[in-house]
């Protein structure tokens, strides 16, 4: 059984889909769920390979863990998350769309709830004001609708297509 | 517009979705038939509603066609939707929830001597149903309150019978035959027959419960007064003992909802403004929540009446007659311009596409709801 402080000092290989690694801090690699199975499963001996996960994201992705991993347990004194931990999440999140949607797919992949919300919060923040045809544009949606389903829907509320 | 073009998985989409507000909501259903099909379905629809925070409702009847708009105003997003409900002579009575509760005299009907009917709609989906009439008509709505084990909707009603209660959907009200637990205390039996719970300060809905201060009667009673919603027996509950000061009454306080408990705003000795908090329901251990530092006058801190509190600590404040958008933490405040003949009610709104059952099988009228504009509220610093 490995001590407390030795766990602490051992950091973990992350290895993205292009090849790259990256050598984080146990406890940020414990922010995401999968990695953090990984390590109880004690299945981290040299480098974790990430298949959907490219350089780009996962240095993006390591920034949130490492910010995260010391301050997940400050709350103010009204229990909130603090104030200074949100501000940093709107300036991380605040990227562009391509890299958003990115995170958003990593996130998933590698369970980290956290990250996961926030960008759909900011993915919903995007789009909330989008026309259909927009949508169907970013998401790479086909129209699989008939002409009469399209115009079925568009009578039940008028307001909503104007 | 250049689109990223990606593919999202399917519960991704649901958690993106479930966070915007119910008009995109309704018109991504013409995304696709896949979107379209997790936008009706009813678990995510009670999820998108579960994540509604209230807003305070503000009216204003139109001209010359005496509809009335509505316009919803929340603590955090300014944006803001109008909807119309373009049927004239019908008030508003109550909300609970996405559901709004009317009362009018119906089309086509010449029985102008009743009062008229009551009526639910969800203003979003233009859904209607008239509710059956009330055993006598000379009494007034109390309260519209949710049984979530029954998950139904329920009006609560005093008349000189008594008191009766109306499930939605149900054929007719149902009179209360036994208000109270063996031996009721002279004090609660005075209280709940002649002092029913009032529309103007609606009921507060926490812990399977309402409750409500005494309306009549010493305003030095440090007394809430809890109907079961389940059991449909009233009982009494005291509030905190560290809160009851000579000065102040009990008319100067309000009852709120407070992340998820039941809340309370009373005055100290020092003319400051404390919100209470029930943090253990079963014990009655009351916490000091907040303060309200920023009072200029004294006497103002009697105007001062939280309708929404947020669990970050925004809230939204009656203060003299102004909407005012007030953070208990770093103790801001910002005025919210009302538009031109809005008029603030106390009623909280919180959207919901949910389908409810009563609306497919109760009676429908053919009102019209419309969405008339969507604006920007402004905003100004008045402090």
């Amino acid at each position: 059984m490995m001590s407390l402080a030795a766990q602490k000092e051992k950091k973990i290989v992350l290895r993205s889909s292009d090849g790259e690694e990256f050598e984080v801090e146990v406890a940020t690699a414990r922010q995401s769920k999968m990695i953090s199975n990984m390590i109880n499963d004690g299945c981290v001996e040299g480098s974790i390979p990430l298949f959907n996960v490219d350089a780009r994201t996962l240095a993006k992705v390591i920034e949130y863990c490492r910010r995260h991993a010391g301050a997940t347990r400050i709350l103010d004194e009204y229990d909130n998350p603090n104030e200074e931990i949100k501000s940093w999440d709107a300036t991380y999140i605040d990227v562009h769309q391509t890299i958003l949607y990115d995170i958003l797919q990593a996130a998933d992949y590698l369970e980290i709830k956290d990250l996961l919300d926030l960008a759909c919060e900011q993915v919903a923040n995007i789009i909330r004001g989008k026309h259909v045809e927009e949508i169907r544009n970013t998401f790479n949606i086909k129209n699989d609708f008939t002409v009469e389903e399209e115009k079925e829907i568009r009578k039940q509320h008028p307001w909503l297509f104007e | 517009m250049k689109g990223a073009r990606v593919f999202i998985p399917h519960d991704i989409i649901f958690n993106i979705l479930e966070r915007l507000p119910a008009k995109s909501i309704l018109r991504f259903r013409g995304v696709c038939k896949s979107w379209s099909s997790l936008i009706s379905d009813p678990y995510f629809l009670l999820c998108h509603a579960h994540r509604a925070k209230p807003s305070v409702l503000l009216t204003r009847y139109t001209q010359p066609s005496l509809g009335l708009q509505l316009q919803p105003v929340r603590c955090t997003n300014t944006q803001t939707t109008t909807f119309e409900v373009r049927c004239p002579c019908l008030s508003l009575l109550a909300s609970c929830d996405g559901l709004l509760c009317f009362q009018g005299i119906p089309f086509g009907t010449r029985r102008h001597y009743s009062p008229g009917y009551y009526y639910v709609c969800n203003p979003l989906t233009d859904e209607w149903i008239t509710l059956p009439e009330a055993w006598c008509n000379n009494g007034f709505l109390c309260a519209f309150y949710h049984h979530s084990s029954m998950n139904e909707y329920r009006l609560l009603r005093n008349s000189p019978y008594g008191y009766e209660i109306l499930t939605i959907g149900a054929k007719e009200w149902r009179r209360i035959t036994c208000l109270f637990d063996a031996n009721p205390s002279p004090m609660l039996e005075f209280y709940v027959l002649h002092g029913p719970p009032s529309l103007d300060k609606p009921p507060i809905s926490v812990h399977g419960k309402l409750h409500y201060l005494p309306t009549i009667g010493t305003p030095l009673i440090w007394l809430i007064i809890v109907f079961d919603i389940d059991s449909e027996k009233f009982g009494l509950m005291s509030l905190p003992e560290s809160c009851r000061t000579k000065e102040w009454t009990i008319h100067e306080s309000r009852l709120i909802e407070l992340e998820g408990k039941l809340g309370v705003s009373t005055i100290a000795p020092d003319a400051m403004l404390d919100i209470w908090m029930l943090e253990d329901y079963e014990k009655q251990v009351w916490v000091k929540r907040y303060r309200v530092q920023t009072t200029p006058r004294r006497e103002q801190i009697t105007w001062f009446k939280p309708l929404v509190v947020h669990d970050d600590g925004k809230a939204l404040v009656d203060w003299r007659g102004d909407l005012v958008l007030y953070d208990f933490k770093h103790h801001t405040c910002r005025k919210i311009i009302i538009e031109d003949g809005f008029r603030m009610t106390n009623l909280l709104y919180k959207e919901s596409l949910i389908r409810h059952e009563f609306f497919e099988t109760g009676y429908q009228t053919g009102f019209i709801i419309n969405l008339v504009s969507s604006f920007y509220l402004q905003q100004q610093t008045s402090r």
